[in-house]
């Protein structure tokens, strides 16, 4: 029996969970904090600067700024530009997924200090909250070891070594044991909150909270104060108000249900984060930091999209795309420069538009999409075939690629210039001049040569 | 995978399991109604926000702070922002001014005289709306004074 729970629990916070999914969470955490709602310097100053405020400081702030200052007290003004500083340098490297765990730690750290700072003079708010409580979480849990520069370096390290550059559409995702348990406590903190709300407005409102007067006031009293004139509007439409107001409580009370039934998550989450939209757009209240915190729920809507792709099959609502991706690149894979070129744009390519080809290892597949390309005019430079057999080669390849990847996008525009091609050609050339190549570049190297270069190679 | 890989995998389980425990025990904890904890726990807490009722007969307070120089001749001019004060806080200062707190009055004359220094005298203007016949096109009630202060 106890065996069995202890199975039971590792099954169900343990089992190997997707790097990705967890990195996701990472990214879209650390941004919306850091981008959005990162406390500003200039309000932690003015806030510790002001005489006449009652500073009571929460626990938190006691606890995490016990080595720097007294207990309890004041944080001063250099305490508080060092923590903001070093929250904005550890938040742009745990974005970028350098120094992974600490830079997420002093992140997670910063925060913390900063939010408690502001609440320790008054009242406690309540949108920061969960996202704190995630931050600390990441910090115990691989979330680095994708989606960041380190995945990047290990990526073209592996890459380079054996000579081989595999797309990331085509390798199995990499899962880790520890990487699904921060996304449920993350799916079970939601719920909680949420139910939290729910079970607050029972108690203290009961039934009365669902006439259209309730909800009228919070409209009227924030869409006032706040200046939000669709609130004030909306407040003049009691029929629409009943249907809000029941919609809320159904939103609060059954999210918890996709803990159980995960396909319920297609539902509950777009409407969730239509409710704190329409909360912000109308009262000013902004709750958006939950949006972000529901990429933790990508891993059930993902577990259960066969069920909704074959509900919307009988439904008829399926449409099946298989159109293959609109550009070729062939490139020399005995060439380090290029695989790293490959890994790169791999990284960029986040809708699957790119079809990589090794010349080395496929010819009969270049041929295919470029018949009049020979194996010496491909080994010179980069090229890049359309799904009409237009050929584009080396810096011209490189423009066609920054005009289909939505990540190159600002460099098209800087390719666009007058000017432009003429030195992209020259430093292209230089640079494919100067490349590397492994042995066999006279000839044409037969896959088994490769691979068994590759092999002496990563062996050394 | 070696024994001894095992057993740290099994204490990292452990140790995690006392996190997950913890965090989400503690946020059921904090959840339960009856109990006002002020925020203290915070970033665990529970969320009553909204959560009164209200009926067709209530009527919404929105206060606006007004001052004046001590010149005689000046005359209260309305304040166009919420003093640096976060906005969701600002309508909540105000209530408690007017209800008369002495340190709700001591924080605002501080961030009023940051702002304006020459400001000598304050007033808390408040429009009550009825909720059962608020209209979108009707305009607002006259101002009434809450109360009024001499800011030092």
């Amino acid at each position: 029996m106890e065996r069995a729970v202890i199975r039971a629990w590792n099954e169900y916070w343990f089992s190997p969970g997707r790097l990705l999914d967890l990195a996701a969470l990472r990214l879209a955490l650390v941004a919306s904090e850091l981008v959005l709602y990162f406390p500003t310097l200039s309000g932690q100053l003015a806030m510790s600067r002001q005489t006449g405020h009652q500073f009571v400081a929460l626990p938190a702030l006691k606890v995490l700024l016990l080595p720097f200052a007294p207990w309890g007290s004041r944080p001063s003004h250099e305490l508080l530009i060092v923590v903001w500083s070093v929250g904005v340098c550890a938040g742009v490297f745990a974005l970028i997924g350098v120094l992974g765990r600490p830079a997420l730690f002093l992140f997670a750290w910063s925060t913390t200090v900063l939010n408690a700072h502001s609440y320790s003079y008054g009242s406690v708010h309540h949108p920061e909250a969960v996202i704190v409580i995630m931050l600390w979480l990441l910090v115990l849990s691989p979330s680095y070891h994708a989606l960041s520069i380190q995945a990047v370096r290990l990526r073209l390290k592996a890459a380079v070594a054996i000579m081989h550059f595999t797309p990331v559409r085509d390798v199995a995702p990499r899962t880790d044991q520890f990487a699904l348990w921060p996304l449920r406590v993350a799916q079970w903190l939601v719920c909680l909150i949420y139910l939290s709300a729910a079970v607050s407005k029972f108690w203290n409102g009961g039934v009365g909270w669902y006439y259209p007067s309730t909800l009228r006031y919070y409209l009227v009293d924030d869409g006032m104060n706040q200046s939000r004139h669709m609130g004030l509007l909306l407040a003049s439409h009691p029929g629409v108000l009943s249907v809000l107001a029941v919609l809320t409580g159904i939103i609060e009370l059954f999210f918890i249900l996709v803990m159980f039934v995960p396909v319920l998550t297609w539902l509950f989450v777009p409407l969730g984060a239509a409710m704190h939209i329409g909360v912000f757009a109308t009262q000013g209240v902004n709750f958006l930091q939950y949006i972000f915190v529901y990429v933790a729920f990508a891993e059930p809507m993902r577990r259960s999209w066969p069920t909704v792709a074959r509900l919307a099959r009988r439904a008829g609502l399926w449409i099946s795309w298989n159109a293959p991706p609109p550009l070729t690149v062939v490139y020399d894979g005995l060439c380090p420069l290029c695989t790293r070129t490959m890994v790169f744009l791999d990284l960029l390519d986040m809708s699957h538009r790119l079809e990589y080809v090794d010349l080395e290892r496929s010819w009969p597949a270049v041929t295919q999409v470029a018949p009049a390309l020979t194996p010496d005019a491909a080994r010179s430079a980069i090229h890049v075939v359309n799904t009409r057999g237009d050929v584009f080669r080396g810096y011209f390849a490189f423009k066609r690629l920054s005009r289909e990847l939505p990540a190159l996008w600002l460099s098209a525009l800087a390719l666009a210039l007058p000017g432009a091609d003429l030195l992209g050609v020259r430093i292209y050339d230089l640079v494919a001049r100067r490349r590397s190549r492994l042995s066999c570049d006279t000839g044409g190297c037969t896959a088994h040569q490769v691979i068994a270069r590759a092999g002496i190679r990563s062996a050394r | 995978m070696p024994p001894a890989a095992i057993a740290i995998d099994r204490l990292k389980k452990l140790a995690l399991s006392g996190v997950i425990v913890g965090a989400l025990a503690l946020q059921i904890w904090v959840m339960i109604p009856s109990t006002n904890r002020g925020g203290w726990y915070w970033p665990l807490l529970n969320y009553p926000m909204y959560s009164a009722a209200h009926h067709a007969s209530d009527t919404v307070d929105i206060r606006r702070l007004a001052l004046a120089t001590c010149s005689a001749s000046d005359r209260f001019f309305p304040v166009p922002d919420s003093l640096g004060i976060p906005k969701l806080s600002f309508p909540e200062l105000l209530k408690a001014v007017e209800n008369g707190s002495s340190a709700a009055t001591a924080t605002l004359d501080a961030d009023i005289l940051s702002r304006y220094p020459r400001a000598c005298r304050g007033r808390i203007l408040v429009r009550s709306v009825l909720v059962g016949t608020y209209k979108w096109t009707d305009s607002l009630p006259a101002p009434r004074v809450g109360r009024e202060w001499s800011v030092r």
